[in-house]
């Protein structure tokens, strides 16, 4: 009997362990989602910080100064090119052919700025759509990541089934135990009642309060007598305790 | 009681794996081609289902040659593929390229309107007997400066496509990358990419230029009408201005009186 009720308690303290096992699997499912996110947060904060370096002020100007300084480059290469001599005017006086250079020089420094800024706005354009393309990349990523996580605490849920199973089994067992140690009990000679012999014999007074016997089963201390309430009852019903 | 949950999260972590290799892969595919140095890239996705040989030369998505268990595991993740090709890619050269393609178009077009313009002013000059005189000079600095500022145009022009060009290269990789998002499809994801680029490589049609120096041959027409007309207003050009009265006299007024 005391094993059953041991196996019992071993049964139900693994049922416990089992639960906890179960929540801190279900937390660590949890914290391990969360550490997946914030890895995939950092990610995406590298690409959008990338993206805002490449808008800035400073950024901007040096793109610009690239553009305007590559388009300079070609109108001088046009302006100089072979066909460029083929198409030069000739007869002008050395002054208006130094004043018309000078405004060319002149319109071509302004142009090519101005070619600059387009540079600039291709480059964010350019940019613009990367960093697009990298937070959908990692956004997708992340969405897919963070879908799985019902089914990851399901799964967490049961990780203490094996342990909770052996638990059930334990109390089981131990019940059975318990229930085999008292039956056991109840089968040993010492441990037998003593059959009375007229047990099934025909008793007077049958239904009444045995007088001559007095109540309770044998054994008991007060057994033989007659309780006081009935005998003081008696007496105020003129001694026939027999005619309530 | 249901001990059955982890196999099913253990697989939808796998699939979950797999696509994000999936479009991590596609994503480099594509940073491939559109890139500015380009590379190599797998071609012919293999289909999981197919017969797979473990002795047959296969690919990853980057077109590094796989064989058996590395390619085995590559197609179970969907990522095997059997080719391999080279991309150019869309460096800043193919966009220079671009700008100078326009420029060859589009220059001697240029070079020969000013050649054809240059003769109608001389002509137009010797005619007036003003070779080599202020006028001279002023006309003929007028079109140097003509030619500088179409030039100027046709460099622009060459920029703004090339730019253009830079552009739809850009979105067209954003609109692949959003395909790959959307259907987590490599395969598909790398061939609409090479036929993108293809496409983008072939010479568009360009409009014709038109005439380069129509504004200026108007507008320096309209100055020697202008000059002529002044002319005929300058007391040292035109004797009859001598004979001038005040309009109000009732007699012949001015030159538009004569006219």
């Amino acid at each position: 009997m005391l094993a059953g009720l041991g196996l019992s308690l071993v049964g139900t303290g693994l049922g416990v362990a089992a639960a906890q096992q179960d929540k801190n699997a279900m937390n660590s499912a949890v914290q391990q989602s969360l550490n997946e996110q914030a890895g995939y947060t950092k990610k995406a904060n590298s690409a959008v910080q990338g993206n805002i370096n490449q808008q800035t002020g400073d950024t901007a100007r040096k793109q610009i100064a690239t553009g305007a300084a590559q388009q300079s480059d070609l109108y001088k290469s046009l302006q100089s090119s072979k066909l460029q001599n083929q198409s030069s005017v000739a007869g002008m006086d050395p002054v208006t052919q130094a004043r018309t250079e000078a405004f060319v020089d002149q319109q071509n420094r302004a142009g090519s700025q101005l070619a600059g800024y387009g540079n600039y706005a291709t480059q964010s354009g350019l940019s613009n759509l990367e960093g697009n393309e990298q937070l959908g990349i990692i956004g997708t990523n992340a969405k897919n990541a963070l879908d799985i996580l019902p089914y990851q605490i399901q799964a967490a849920g049961h990780t203490g089934d094996k342990l909770a199973f052996a638990g059930t089994g334990l109390s089981t067992l131990g019940s059975l135990a318990g229930l085999f140690g008292v039956l056991n009990k109840l089968k040993a000679p010492g441990n037998t009642p003593a059959v009375n012999p007229n047990a099934n014999a025909p008793q007077p007074n049958v239904g009444m309060i045995p007088m001559d016997s007095g109540y309770g089963v044998p054994g008991d201390p007060g057994f033989g007598t007659v309780p006081s309430y009935l005998k003081n009852f008696s007496s105020q019903m003129g001694g026939n305790p027999f005619l309530f | 009681m249901c001990m059955g949950g982890n196999d099913s999260a253990g697989a939808m972590r796998d699939q979950q794996q797999r696509q994000q290799n999936v479009l991590n892969a596609g994503q480099g595919q594509l940073d491939t081609i559109f890139g500015p140095k380009g590379g190599t890239i797998g071609t012919n996705l293999v289909d999981p289902t197919a017969g797979f040989s473990a002795t047959q030369q296969y690919y990853n998505s980057l077109g590094a040659g796989v064989k058996g268990d590395d390619a085995k595991k590559l197609l179970d993740q969907g990522l095997l593929f059997g080719g391999s090709q080279q991309t150019a890619g869309f460096g800043q050269d193919f966009y220079n390229k671009r700008q100078q393609d326009y420029i060859n178009y589009a220059n001697p077009q240029l070079t020969q309107q000013f050649q054809q313009t240059n003769k109608n002013l001389d002509y137009s000059l010797t005619n007036a007997g003003l070779t080599n005189s202020q006028a001279s000079n002023a006309g003929k600095s007028s079109l140097q400066t003509a030619l500088a500022q179409q030039q100027q145009g046709v460099a622009n022009q060459g920029l703004g496509q090339a730019q253009a060009l830079q552009q739809q290269v850009g979105q067209e990789k954003n609109t692949l990358t959003n395909q790959l998002i959307a259907s987590g499809n490599i395969g598909s994801g790398s061939t609409n990419a090479l036929q993108a680029a293809s496409q983008f490589g072939a010479p568009s049609p360009f409009a014709p230029v038109g005439n380069f120096f129509n504004t200026w041959t108007s507008l320096y027409g309209a100055n020697q009408m202008a000059n002529s007309y002044a002319q005929l207003n300058n007391p040292a050009m035109n004797p009859y201005l001598n004979n001038r009265v005040p309009s109000n006299s009732g007699a012949l007024g001015n030159v538009a009186s004569y006219r």
